[in-house]
């Protein structure tokens, strides 16, 4: 049974993750038509900036944190600016822009070999362990569970209850419309990679803190990123919560029945399926 | 492009190793552009069905002793219809969402080749897969290669330019049109499918028993995006420029081993080099060198 429970904190710390992954690909997704996979390529840069100025360069910790967060932020925004924003002028659709981020994913990938080198990494960080109805839990952990909820919260008020959110959802859904009435869609797409790649800092403190890094982690991390918000639905928050719950659930039970190595194919398996079954996800609305 | 040259003394020896590896990318990039040039199905899986060629031949050949040849064909046609298989989402998924399953697609086999391990020996890989006694040496199978891409070549080359192959960029430039017009759109990429499957998955074979040893990273996103860079220089929708596109891809990255880099920079710098020639035909030319088409027209 103990096992069980600590499956279960296991599931929910890795689906933490997920979301955090998620919703930074949905938040862009859903403004700017973006399948933005280079997200994960973003996540593993500043991973690997926040451990080097903790480790190498010994910085204190909430320095490093705010170097990442800034990492990603300018990462996000000059993919945004130097290749999303010309292919837009060229009218491109979907698949200019998935060519074009699969490339800027492998370029992350490669630009961490050539900077960091291949080996993998480590940041030996620890914090108290807390026994929680049996499982054992660290401080990092449940702050982690704590950001993710608060994080979601106010992504959820950002886009219902100001201003922006309103331009946000204007601009996702009809463009031109939006542009007539004198909203900047430029400014806001700007925004809104800005925003969202902030969140990658976070996603990328939390899972250089937690878990090693190597240099091929941008691509797992799209692929887990991408597995949980196709699952929701690619343009729904909600969709990113119960997308990063299920995944994990799949894992931690192909974990329990199967065993660890697993993990991933199953992971893949129940992607593939979503995609033949249900391409627009749980919560997705259909778009033309 | 993840197979270094080791142990090549002479240049001549070099160049002929070169010259298989081009032979064999030029079938992966012919057989990719079918698909999605000029049937405009995006099927970023198409390194998935190699490697699902390269693994059938590679177990055959060596865990079973067949022949190469009945390797070879079994390659072929296992992947022909694991091809079939894909092809039937595009029947009601359309567009970059059809390339977003196909990419799952890839995820699949890939987490199947590493845990399938009983057969496929996980990330291990499986090494010392044999050649043919009369294709020993690099040179016969250069010749090998050779025979096939040139026969590949030709054939694909008449199909595109026949009936069948003009009601293939019906399809891909309006599909409703090519519907209305009483085009069988999904037979045809159904067909479209299954001939690129076939095609990859016998270059997937040629790979495993030229380079002699594969693991399940040897068909991941790297290839998938030498199979686009290829496509994307030679151009969207022609042969002949997919041929041009991949010879200008090696001339333009092969020199880089002769340059006086450490070793392991070498991989990411060959990787970001192409990267950024492949944004810069998105960004710039999108039909590529000689193309006719745009990906989404």
């Amino acid at each position: 049974m103990d096992v069980f429970v600590e499956l279960v904190f296991h599931g929910l710390i890795a689906a933490c993750i997920y979301a955090l992954l998620a919703s930074g690909l949905v938040f862009i997704y859903s403004t700017t038509r973006v399948f933005h996979l280079a997200h994960g390529g973003v996540i593993a840069l500043s991973a690997y900036a926040f451990w080097f100025t903790t480790s190498v360069l010994s910085w204190n910790i909430v320095l490093s944190a705010l170097m990442a967060i800034v990492t990603s932020t300018v990462l996000g925004l000059v993919m945004n600016e130097l290749v999303y924003e010309p292919l837009r002028r060229r009218n491109s659709k979907g698949l200019g822009y998935l060519i074009a981020t699969i490339a800027l994913l492998m370029i992350s990938g490669a630009l961490i070999i050539a900077i960091f080198g291949g080996q993998n990494q480590s940041l030996g960080f620890s914090s108290q362990v807390h026994v929680i109805v049996g499982a054992h839990v660290t401080t990092l952990q449940l702050l982690l569970m704590a950001t993710t909820v608060v994080i979601f919260f106010l992504l959820h008020l950002l886009s219902t209850h100001t201003r922006f959110g309103k331009t946000m959802r204007a601009t996702a859904d009809n463009e031109v419309v939006a542009s007539v009435l004198g909203i900047d869609t430029r400014q806001i797409r700007r925004l809104t990679f800005a925003l969202g790649s902030a969140l990658a800092g976070v996603a990328a403190i939390f899972y250089a803190l937690e878990f090693n890094l190597d240099p091929n982690m941008g691509v797992m991390m799209a692929i887990k990123g991408f597995t949980a918000a196709v699952i929701g639905g690619p343009g729904s928050m909600t969709g990113a919560i119960v997308g990063s719950l299920l995944l994990s659930g799949v894992e931690q039970a192909s974990v329990w029945y199967l065993g660890s190595s697993w993990r991933n194919a199953m992971a893949f398996t129940l992607l593939f399926i979503f995609l033949l079954m249900k391409p627009h996800g749980l919560f997705g609305r259909r778009f033309s | 492009m993840a197979f270094l040259a080791d142990g090549l003394v002479s240049m001549d020896a070099y160049l002929i190793h070169l010259g298989s590896l081009i032979g064999i990318y030029i079938l992966m990039s012919l057989s990719f552009n079918l698909v999605v040039g000029y049937t405009g199905l995006l099927n970023l899986g198409h390194v998935g069905l190699m490697g699902i060629g390269a693994y059938v031949s590679a177990i055959l050949v060596k865990n079973f002793h067949l022949p190469f040849a009945l390797g070879l064909l079994a390659a072929g046609l296992l992947t022909m219809c694991v091809a079939g298989i894909l092809a039937l989402p595009a029947k009601k998924i359309k567009g970059d969402y059809y390339a977003l399953v196909t990419l799952g697609f890839l995820f699949v086999v890939f987490a199947v080749l590493v845990n399938g391990e009983s057969v496929t020996r996980g990330t291990l890989g499986i090494p010392g897969i044999p050649r043919p006694e009369m294709f020993l040496s690099n040179s016969m199978y250069l010749l090998l290669v050779a025979c096939i891409t040139a026969t590949t070549f030709l054939f694909l080359d008449r199909l595109v330019h026949s009936p069948f192959g003009r009601a293939l960029e019906a399809v891909r430039d309006d599909e409703e049109v090519a519907q209305m017009l009483g085009k069988p759109v999904f037979k045809l990429k159904l067909i479209a499918m299954m001939i690129s499957g076939f095609i990859v998955g016998m270059a997937g074979a040629l790979l495993a028993h030229f380079v002699q040893f594969i693991a399940p990273n040897s068909f991941w996103l790297d290839l998938l995006v030498s199979a686009l860079s290829g496509m994307m220089i030679g151009g969207v929708a022609s042969m002949r420029g997919t041929v041009v596109g991949v010879v200008i891809l090696f001339a333009l990255l092969e020199p880089l081993r002769f340059l006086s880099f450490p070793s392991s920079l070498i991989g990411p710098l060959r990787l970001m080099i192409m990267m950024c020639l492949l944004l810069f035909i998105i960004l710039r030319r999108p039909r590529g060198l000689m193309g006719r088409a745009e990906l989404e027209s």
